[in-house]
């Protein structure tokens, strides 16, 4: 194997038959290239394989030069298998991952930039506050900061989101679902079920890099 | 004065009120006749999850609710009976199918038999009926339903033995049994039939039943099915209505389609009867310009796409043809009262009522606009060069995509249906790659599950 010493953004490409993963694996890689992340382009053809940590997906993380593909499924057998959470695809463990090797760029790769839940909070009501069925307004109170944001027209169908600064972190920059973080007890929930509904799907539209 | 089919008919214990949610699931209930009259004018309460179910019975999430989901209250909707349906389904026992109104006394936009008669309507304000038919596919099994449940539905028997060849005389009593058994259950509830016979994989049966009005045929449908899996179960079998089981081919449910005006068939012309109509091609201008958008009501399951084998029958590729039945919608040029286009793409698990509306939208789009299809695609539409011709979305998730990227079903069908079926559909997918025990080319466990017996 031959690796440039130049840096490269790459082209994120995502091949047949997505799958939540696979979305979700794709637009962080995709985040991380837009933020200005880089990494040695390769002149042969490597493949990393993700498997899911709580369910039966996995993923084909494809390098070759500049292009990056992401798939279900892959001919060509993986020289590196890690296993992630599928909505936040950084291997959480992962012993190849030393410095300086292919594998400690993906993981810096999948890890992306993290936010603060404020920041984060505002980005997703910015692209998912129009979505059909959300509420007019969403407020936010972080337990541990005691602190509060505000979002929306204020008066017309309200939504409150109470949860840990980790927990918005997480959820708003679709790092997690709003399941997750129910069943990790750091979120709590009040408004209508149809805005709840509403919220899942916007959630999982951040996660796929859909909007 | 309005006539009243229920009281006379002959006295019943009981009526069953039916209808089929988004999944083609037959669903309602069954009420004491007293309780049916006093309730029928305005509607049978049903909780609105109703259509608010997936088939594991999780409550599908994701999307906008429309008002009728009164903020997700897990409030009442209404049932009204359509008592043009009412028939004896057996002694003592009425059946009629109905629609969803909301409590506000409008109907529910999202329920697919409302959608299918907005769409006839607009055909009606225009002068023109429409004649459809469906050919209804299922895989029959020698295993009760208790044994097959047992089983995960796994390693099945079909029954009448292998297929080796199709329209085959030759089969076993037991598979000739089922089969009368069934037609003769259509006679008794007055679902006329054209033909029977086996199809192309092991235990395959169709069934074809004949032209009638758009929601006439699905509602025939709708309740043939539910025939098929009765008399199965009285035999001490078990039937499927999955688009493909094992490896062996899959099974469709072909719709079939003819619009007349008061001068008669308007695919039809009388001076090139061996050519489509200029108005047969702006129906299927209207359909192609659709097609994709379609899929995911044509193909509405995770197995579905699975059905899509090259050389296999089903269409792969978004074309027409004439007399070309590799192609996704088949005009079949066959004089004035048989001319017809056939939309090959629906597999077993699709629910008439929802295919049946789109296609309709799509067709009607092309009349009112004149629109021009593309070229009769000639050859076989099979194991293209890719770029050939456009392919039917090989995923649930595509076919989604397809539709969220158009604007014009939406316009004869309505915004609630369409928003409404976008999201069961992605609530579907995700449900499938997050919960089954895989999610590859095989199929899973998981999908025999949650499709053999309700879609």
């Amino acid at each position: 194997m031959s690796t440039s010493t130049i840096s490269t953004t790459g082209t994120v490409t995502v091949l047949e038959r997505p799958t939540p993963m696979v979305l979700s694996v794709a637009r962080r890689l995709r985040q991380s290239f837009a933020g200005g992340a880089t990494f040695a382009p390769i002149d042969e053809l490597r493949v990393v394989r993700l498997t899911s940590a709580t369910d039966a997906q996995r993923v084909f993380v494809s390098f070759y030069g500049p292009a990056v593909c992401v798939a279900a499924d892959s001919d060509q057998d993986a020289e590196l298998t890690a296993e992630a959470r599928w909505t936040d695809p950084v291997p959480a463990e992962w012993k190849e991952a030393g410095p300086g090797t292919f594998a400690q760029e993906l993981h810096s790769l999948l890890s992306g930039a993290e936010s603060s839940w404020q920041d984060a909070a505002q980005s997703f009501w910015t692209r998912a506050g129009g979505l059909p069925g959300m509420p007019d307004s969403l407020g936010v109170y972080c337990f541990d900061e005691n602190s509060t944001a505000e979002f929306g027209d204020s008066g017309g169908n309200h939504y409150q989101l109470l949860g840990t600064s980790g927990a918005l972190a997480r959820l708003f920059s679709g790092r997690s679902l709003i399941a997750d973080e129910l069943r990790g007890g750091e979120l709590a929930l009040d408004g209508t079920s149809s805005s709840f509904s509403a919220l899942v799907g916007a959630n999982l539209k951040v996660v796929f890099g859909e909007i | 004065m309005k006539s009243d089919r229920f009281n006379e008919m002959a006295p019943v214990s009981c009526v069953r009120v039916e209808a089929t949610n988004h999944d083609g699931v037959f669903v309602g209930k069954t009420l004491a006749p007293a309780k049916y009259q006093s309730c029928r004018d305005r509607g049978i309460a049903m909780p609105d999850l109703v259509l608010g179910l997936d088939l594991g019975n999780d409550s599908a999430m994701g999307f906008g609710m429309p008002s009728w989901r009164r903020n997700g209250l897990i409030t009442d909707i209404e049932l009204r009976p359509d008592e043009s349906t009412l028939v004896e389904w057996k002694p003592g026992m009425a059946s009629v199918i109905g629609d969803f109104w909301t409590l506000d006394g409008e109907a529910v936009q999202a329920d697919p038999r409302q959608a299918l008669k907005r769409v006839t309507a607009a055909y009606a304000e225009r002068g023109l009926n429409i004649l459809a038919c469906v050919e209804i596919e299922a895989t029959i099994f020698c295993e009760s339903i208790d044994q097959a449940r047992a089983q995960q539905y796994q390693n099945l028997t079909p029954l009448g033995g292998k297929a080796g060849a199709v329209l085959v005389h030759a089969k076993s009593p037991d598979f000739v049994e089922y089969m009368e058994a069934v037609v003769a259950r259509f006679d008794e509830i007055g679902i006329p039939w054209e033909a029977w016979s086996d199809e192309a994989a092991s235990g395959q049966i169709e069934f074809n039943l004949a032209p009638t009005d758009p929601v006439t045929a699905a509602d025939h449908w709708a309740r043939a099915r539910q025939i098929m899996r009765e008399v199965a179960y009285s035999l001490g079998r078990s039937v499927t209505f999955m688009s493909k089981w094992c490896s062996e081919y899959g099974q469709g449910s072909h719709l079939n389609v003819s619009v007349s005006d008061d001068k008669g068939n308007i695919f039809f012309d009388a001076d090139e009867p061996t050519a489509p109509s200029d108005r047969m091609l702006h129906f299927i201008g209207g359909v192609m310009s659709t097609l994709e958008a379609s899929t995911s009501f044509a193909l509405p399951t995770i197995t579905s796409y699975r059905r899509l084998v090259e050389l296999e029958g089903p269409p792969t590729t978004q074309t027409w043809g004439i007399a070309n039945k590799s192609c996704a919608v088949r005009a079949a040029l066959a004089g004035p009262s048989a001319t017809r286009l056939e939309y090959r793409l629906p597999s077993a698990d699709s629910n008439v009522y929802s295919t049946l509306a789109v296609f309709l939208a799509g067709g009607l789009l092309g009349l009112d606009e004149e629109s021009t299809p593309p070229p009769p695609f000639g050859r076989m539409a099979w194991a293209l060069a890719p770029g050939t011709v456009p392919v039917v979305p090989k995923s649930l998730y595509e076919a989604v995509a397809a539709l969220e990227a158009d604007d014009k079903l939406r316009r004869y069908v309505g915004d609630e249906f369409i928003d409404y079926w976008i999201g069961l559909r992605r609530w579907e997918w995700l449900s499938f790659h997050t919960t089954a025990e895989r999610d590859d080319a095989e199929i899973s466990v998981w999908e025999s599950l949650r499709y053999f017996e309700l879609a």
